[in-house]
């Protein structure tokens, strides 16, 4: 990393950078209702990494500012949090692919998880966890959501 | 990777902190290096190896099998 990135400064210019994308993205798919809450928790991390930086070891790495030991880690954590990322973004653009959803890339992962939970209907009741395949084991047994990336690829 | 760090600080009275802030770096990283937590990059164990006037080798000695 280099001295210029070692900076809180341009650290939390990024991340409010990044806030702003992301708002942005959340605005134009589903309006302000969504974008609003979504960067204000954005927000929220910004400023509990900054301004806990210097209380807690974990923020400090998070920061990404710090002296060597501490941007060593901070560039493990990005390389093993990017491999998540990357793997999980793999996984929505296979279920995705010819299903004309590619909105589900944008809600990311949790409202995805979520999506799936409910049976991929927005307003249906969430089932109990045992009445889903994946969570009863047995040759039906597939993660949530599998039956759309099967329907999608015949 | 052995390392006799904390001998010569505590041989000059110093805490951790105070080494760290004389070589620029946490007293969380002076902590790890001693403990060999945490191996300091080339440009640190050189820093460290002047201001204790001693060698890199004299300071950090690996264990067997560790170098070729």
């Amino acid at each position: 990393m280099s001295d210029r990135m070692n900076n809180w400064s341009v650290q939390v210019m990024g991340m409010l950078a990044i806030t702003a994308a992301c708002v942005a993205v959340f605005w134009a798919a589903e309006g302000p209702e969504a974008a609003l809450p979504f960067g204000a928790v954005l927000l929220a991390f910004t400023a509990l990494v900054h301004f806990g930086r210097r209380r807690s070891n974990t923020l400090e790495v998070m920061s990404g500012t710090g002296d060597e030991r501490v941007r060593s880690l901070y560039t493990r954590a990005v390389a093993i949090a990017g491999t998540v990322m990357s793997v999980r973004a793999a996984g929505l653009v296979a279920r995705d692919g010819g299903s004309g959803r590619g909105e589900r890339h944008a809600r990311g992962a949790v409202r995805d998880l979520r999506r799936d939970v409910r049976g991929g209907d927005r307003g249906a009741r969430a089932p109990q966890l045992g009445a889903l395949p994946a969570c009863r084991g047995g040759p039906g047994a597939r993660a949530p959501g599998w039956h759309q990336f099967a329907r999608s690829t015949q | 990777m052995q390392n006799d760090v904390r001998e010569r600080r505590v041989a000059r009275g110093l805490s951790q902190g105070d080494l760290g802030k004389v070589l620029s770096v946490s007293r969380q990283t002076i902590n790890a290096i001693e403990t060999g937590r945490y191996l300091p990059s080339l440009p640190l164990a050189i820093s460290l190896a002047r201001y204790f006037d001693a060698s890199v080798e004299e300071m950090f000695r690996p264990d067997n099998g560790e170098v070729r």
